[in-house]
């Protein structure tokens, strides 16, 4: 509702500040009161729209979003139009193809609480791979300060036309179909607070095209709130068919080029739930992989280990046995990208809100960074994760499995752990329970885990 | 140290903290007597909520205030507790620089109300700091119970837009004619990213009521 009402309240400040009310002697409670209708029927065309892309990566830097935004209504729709220029901080924004971008989109969108969307998009952007890992504040932190990227990027160019409907219960049905060229794209020299010394991970190459996709999706957030959620559903279901031309990749061992057809399908489903006014059990089920036709190309692949999915392992971990997180059976690529078709993760976590009497010593004028302020809510946090990826196919040690059967359990990557969220950050330490002699990970994370 | 200082010192801090604790920004929910638990809803209270500085600094270059108030009624004693009713409403804060006086609108559902203009910040304060009875529906009788309110303060039109020329004007450009340290502006700019990331454009509050059943 809130994102709703927000550009009617910005549009009702316009109209107020058109028709400003008369100076009064002394506090006046005789209400003037407003249709809100006239107030929502307002017109805020948008404007000149300059934002950071809210993301921070080894490939781009910051991307800055820059351009015009258009919004009117046609009849009882609301028709949206924006026109973004990308411009990229990698190499001190050298102005090069790689450092450039666009995003333009229209939208029609009828109804308020529930009705239905169409729209087209074309984009030249860099997208991460594996989006579903880690949140972006978390990703683009790790990036900038301490010079580790969590994520694998790689470029979309071309254009999609989609379509949806939404329900006042938080329910989207969307379904779109785009063309599109993928391509590998390189780390660039970016700034980084710490480490700057050190050599980026690399970027690993993918398998570069022209694909077609026809995409079907369905999202259901019940949550009560995106962000420290206390109950409610989050559901996120893809469903991918994707057919193109590749290339051949450079790189040893890579998927085979030539025309390939495949289909992907992807859930992740979380639940909140709230046990007492300071207490909640959270649960998360992923999974996700090839369904039907071809292999999949190696940007929809996938992996699990690392701060975003089973912490008690590090990111990318190799060595331990048969490679249950990226699926490398024998081509260990570089940049260690993910490999598996098929992937299961589930988390549990409980968490405790503390008493903060003490913390509210620190509260009283809160923490304050250039004018924000932010407050301490301590919540200690129990949790513990079990997932692993594997390859489809005949069966082939505790890597590769037939496409009907689910690997044992006692295959899995599980780990255990604790931490404490102060509300603005979080530290947790993760130990590896199926490998025990993986040393415990500390870690820090800004928003909750999931 | 002696220890009549202490004893001296002990009211100077007593009186620091009550100022510090009189200044502090909270927001708190007054329920209603226990006999009406079932028939009247509780009232929400709040104070210095955008009298501190850097608010202030906002509203008075044109910035709006915006408070959006979420009360959650949370029904328990199942397994898990469920969200029994919700509401929803807000106040609109904005300095009218020609007329030099602050303007307050609260809205609630489709209805926006003015509920006046006043000459200072701390008269306009004053206006939604008074207790204002929740617009939600209380529990039914034996139903055992609890409040949950959220409340999201953040400056409407506060756009990245505005806050780069703020800072090309305020620091950067001295910085480049060599009037200010460039690494300080530098500095502040890789800080105001890591507040944007942070989310600190927004500031929260909650309160919540203890367990009752009316």
């Amino acid at each position: 509702m809130k994102t709703r009402f927000l550009p009617a309240v910005a549009a009702f400040i316009l109209s107020v500040g058109c028709s400003s009310l008369p100076a009064q002697e002394t506090p006046s409670y005789q209400d003037t009161t407003v249709d809100m209708s006239s107030v929502l029927n307002e017109e805020d065309h948008g404007g000149l729209r300059i934002t950071s892309g809210k993301t921070y990566n080894r490939v781009e830097g910051l991307p800055v979003l820059f351009g015009p935004t258009y919004r009117n209504r046609v009849r009882s729709g609301e028709f949206t139009l924006s026109a973004f220029g990308i411009l990229r901080s990698a190499e001190a924004f050298h102005w090069d193809a790689d450092n450039i971008g666009h995003r333009l989109t229209a939208e029609l969108r009828f109804g308020r609480r529930r009705g239905f969307t169409v729209g087209a998009t074309s984009f030249d952007v860099v997208a991460p791979i594996e989006p579903w890992q880690l949140t972006e504040p978390d990703g683009g932190l790790a990036a900038f300060f301490l010079k580790r990227d969590y994520f694998d990027y790689f470029g979309r160019h071309g254009a999609r036309a989609y379509a949806s409907a939404f329900t006042a219960g938080g329910a989207t049905l969307s379904a779109g179909y785009s063309d599109e060229r993928w391509s590998s794209r390189s780390e660039r020299s970016v700034f980084t607070l710490f480490r700057d010394d050190e050599n980026w991970r690399i970027n690993p190459r993918i398998d570069d095209g022209r694909v077609h996709l026809f995409d079907l999706s369905f999202d259901l957030d019940t949550r009560t709130s995106e962000i420290n959620p206390w109950a409610g559903w989050f559901i996120n279901a893809q469903y991918e068919h994707g057919s193109g031309d590749f290339e051949a990749a450079d790189s040893p061992g890579s998927s085979l080029p030539g025309r390939r057809s495949y289909g992907r399908a992807f859930i992740d489903v979380r639940r909140y739930n709230r046990i007492s006014p300071k207490r909640q059990i959270n649960a998360r089920l992923v999974l996700g992989g090839w369904l039907q036709g071809d292999p999949l190309p190696l940007e929809r692949r996938f992996s699990v280990g690392g701060v975003g999915t089973i912490p008690g392992f590090d990111f990318r971990r190799v060595g331990i046995g048969t490679d249950v997180g990226q699926c490398a059976a024998t081509n260990d690529l570089p940049g260690r990208p993910a490999q598996c078709e098929r992937v299961a993760l589930a988390q549990l976590e409980y968490r405790h809100e503390l008493l903060s009497e003490l913390f509210d010593v620190f509260n009283r004028n809160g923490i304050r960074v250039r004018g924000a302020v932010f407050r301490v809510k301590p919540t200690a946090v129990a949790f513990v994760d079990a997932g692993r990826g594997w390859l489809v196919g005949d069966r082939a040690a505790t890597l590769q499995y037939p496409s009907g059967a689910l690997p044992g359990f006692n295959t899995f990557r599980t780990d255990v752990g604790v931490g404490l969220d102060l509300g603005i950050a979080g530290i947790y330490v993760a130990k590896a329970v199926s490998s025990s002699k993986e040393p415990a990970n500390f870690f820090v994370r800004i928003r909750d885990r999931f | 140290m002696s220890r009549s200082r202490h004893v001296a010192l002990i009211p100077v801090l007593f009186f620091a903290a009550s100022v510090a604790s009189a200044q502090k920004p909270q927001v708190a929910l007054v329920m209603p007597e226990r006999a009406l638990l079932s028939t009247e809803p509780p009232s929400v209270r709040s104070s210095s909520l955008i009298t501190d500085g850097a608010m202030l600094d906002l509203v008075r270059n044109g910035f709006p205030a915006h408070l959006h108030y979420k009360l959650e009624r949370w029904s328990t004693g199942g397994f898990f507790d469920d969200v029994a009713a919700a509401a929803e409403w807000d106040v609109v804060v904005r300095y009218d620089a020609l007329g030099k006086v602050f303007q307050v609108y609260r809205a609630v559902g489709k209805r926006t109300t003015s509920l006046g203009t006043f000459p200072d910040i701390n008269a306009a304060e004053a206006v939604f700091d008074t207790p204002f009875p929740a617009p939600i529906q209380p529990p039914r009788r034996g139903k055992k119970s609890y409040y949950n309110l959220v409340l999201d303060i953040e400056t409407l039109s506060l756009t990245e837009l505005d806050e780069v020329e703020q800072w090309l004007r305020g620091e950067l450009k001295p910085a480049v004619r060599g009037k200010k340290n460039p690494g300080t502006a530098v500095g502040r700019g890789v800080r105001t990213v890591m507040v944007r990331l942070l989310g600190g454009e927004k500031r929260r509050y909650e309160a919540r009521s203890g367990t009752f059943r009316p």
